[in-house]
């Protein structure tokens, strides 16, 4: 593994480089035109359950890593703003809306038995998820923000969007349309997170006031897109992977040392 | 609430404005529309309309502006329309299944001042499309959500409820006013604007609103539009015609086959459903079909070619 000072690169130092750098995390264009991104208006429900059942995860190690980034930031506007996530994140009290849950409901109204849920994670993507917490825990403050604030709140907001987009003309989920949870997804594709997506990246702006918290920041940033597009291209990849070689069956070790549960 | 004697407009007022005033004023404790979550008797579904037609002026609505609708049927979309018309502007009414690009298309080809859509359906999320569209095609137009979770009601900007108090601002006098500008309402006037995928939006005259709506009022029909407000059928004679006979329009869409949608017609004993053929047909083989109907009105809600035929 790379050491965080062989990462950081030098050539983005002033906020608009940054914004330049991170125009995947802003607009949905890019992901568009992403074939992988479009394969999902034509895909089987075999293929469309093994790539939403992937991103299954993405949501269960994001609440842990939310509360690391949450940990590690000083008192600011973000930091406030990301412990609200949190809550919402968790369900506000209630078991049952934690966005892991509402997840697993969508997955299950498209035919997802829970059978499978624990058993999903493909191996390269376990690798992925907990490479991740390792940064996070490693790397500096304004680097944790550009991994999993710009990572998770901005990218995979867009990205999601996009997802949400081509689903939404698939003609199997055409056809069972009105079965299916959308909690999740009234959530994640609504107006009300791409208000949440512009209010991060203000907030953010706000912590980023020295070059070298922009270079930090701007490091964070390309590792998160490098592994969120890698897990990605696990995901529609996952399908025909487990029918050659299979899908982790040991559980998981996570990195930080703490009991593998599904409520990580 | 309108007073159906002393006022000047209502009682002789045989604009449908006028008429559903003497609706409400006679009636105005019975149920006007039902839906999923609840219903608004005639008094809070007219109260709803006054509060509405001040927040447009006070949006900046002049007559005959234009303000777009892209939503499943739901209460809120017949209050833009009856506000609308009593402030004379007109509402494109856009078919909830047209895409973002679809509604774009619409919204150039019709300008409007204000949007209105619903915050999500079956996992659609218009509001989210629009905010898209406006980052990437430029989208300078006042949009208001309605249906949003309750936690986002008075959080998120644009709500539905912020766009109602909005008209408290205006007085009763200037909503009058309004109405009776430049003398009665002309009913050679296109009141609303039908857009779904088929060809150019049709466009519905107050004449041909009333007119279709006519044959509907001999009795007071418990009505059920299934089919969407943008087919001009369903929003000149399910929507009118219920609310002008004094009947009752019910919006609930949830059925899953056409067992259930015989059993719902049992048991809410809906006198008519405006539905698309497709449906139509799915309940006509349905076992006992006929039986189940009783003497339930299938209408289909029609293509645009039958709706131009007709009118």
């Amino acid at each position: 593994m790379q050491t965080m000072e062989s990462r950081v690169q030098g050539e983005v130092s002033t906020m608009q480089e940054f914004w330049k750098l991170a125009r995947g995390a802003m607009s949905t264009a890019q992901h568009m035109i992403d074939r992988n991104v479009q394969s999902l208006q034509h895909a089987s429900m075999e293929q469309v359950r093994s790539v939403l059942l992937q991103y299954r995860w993405f949501t269960h190690y994001y609440s842990g890593d939310l509360a690391i980034l949450i940990y590690k930031l000083p008192p600011s506007s973000l930091r406030s703003f990301l412990a609200e996530c949190l809550l919402e994140e968790q369900g506000m009290g209630k078991p049952s809306e934690t966005h892991p849950a509402l997840y697993d409901a969508f997955l299950a109204s498209l035919g997802v038995s829970s059978d499978v849920f624990e058993t999903s994670l493909d191996p390269d993507n376990a690798a992925i998820l907990e490479e991740m917490r390792s940064l996070l825990l490693a790397g500096d403050y304004m680097y944790a923000v550009g991994l999993r604030g710009m990572g998770a709140e901005c990218l995979c907001q867009v990205y999601l969007e996009s997802v949400h987009h081509y689903l939404l003309k698939n003609p199997e989920i055409i056809a069972r349309r009105s079965d299916i949870n959308w909690t999740f997804w009234d959530i994640h594709a609504s107006e009300a997170d791409q208000m949440h997506g512009e209010k991060s990246r203000e907030f953010i702006e706000r912590l980023a006031t020295t070059p070298e918290k922009i270079r930090s920041l701007a490091a964070g940033y390309r590792d998160a897109e490098q592994m969120f597009l890698r897990f990605w291209k696990n995901a529609y990849a996952a399908l025909e992977k487990s029918k050659t070689r299979g899908l982790a069956k040991a559980p998981i070790i996570p990195v930080d040392g703490w009991r593998y549960d599904a409520a990580r | 609430m309108p007073r159906a004697d002393a006022d000047c407009i209502g009682a002789a007022d045989a604009s449908l404005m006028g008429r559903l005033r003497r609706v409400v004023a006679a009636r105005p404790e019975q149920t006007a529309i039902s839906y999923a979550d609840g219903a608004l008797t005639y008094a809070a579904f007219w109260d709803q309309v006054e509060l509405a037609a001040k927040a447009l002026i006070a949006s900046g609505v002049l007559v005959g502006d234009r303000v777009a609708s892209w939503s499943p049927n739901r209460p809120e979309c017949i209050v833009i329309q009856c506000a609308a018309l009593l402030c004379r502007a007109s509402v494109v009414h856009l078919d909830p299944e047209l895409d973002g690009a679809e509604a774009m298309g619409v919204l150039e080809q019709l300008p409007c001042r204000h949007v209105f859509v619903r915050a999500n359906h079956d996992g659609k999320q218009y509001p989210a499309i629009l905010r898209a569209l406006r980052r990437e095609r430029g989208f300078a137009c006042e949009v208001t959500v309605h249906g949003r979770p309750e936690r986002f009601e008075r959080v998120l900007p644009g709500g539905w409820l912020d766009f109602l108090d909005s008209g408290r601002a205006v007085t009763s006098a200037a909503l009058a006013g309004r109405e009776s500008a430049n003398g009665s309402e002309d009913a050679s006037r296109v009141v609303a604007f039908c857009a779904g995928r088929e060809g150019a939006p049709v466009k519905l005259s107050a004449a041909a609103l009333s007119g279709e709506a006519r044959p509907f009022e001999a009795e007071a029909a418990m009505s059920w539009a299934v089919a969407a407000f943008s087919e001009p059928t369903v929003l000149a004679t399910s929507c009118f015609g219920a609310l002008l006979a004094g009947g009752e329009l019910s919006l609930t869409d949830a059925f899953t086959d056409a067992e259930d949608f015989l059993r719902l017609v049992r048991t809410h004993r809906f006198s008519q459903v405006f539905a698309p053929r497709t449906r139509i047909e799915a309940v006509s083989q349905a076992p006992n079909s006929a039986e189940l109907l009783g003497n339930c009105r299938l209408i289909e809600s029609g293509s645009k070619a039958a709706w131009a035929a007709r009118t």
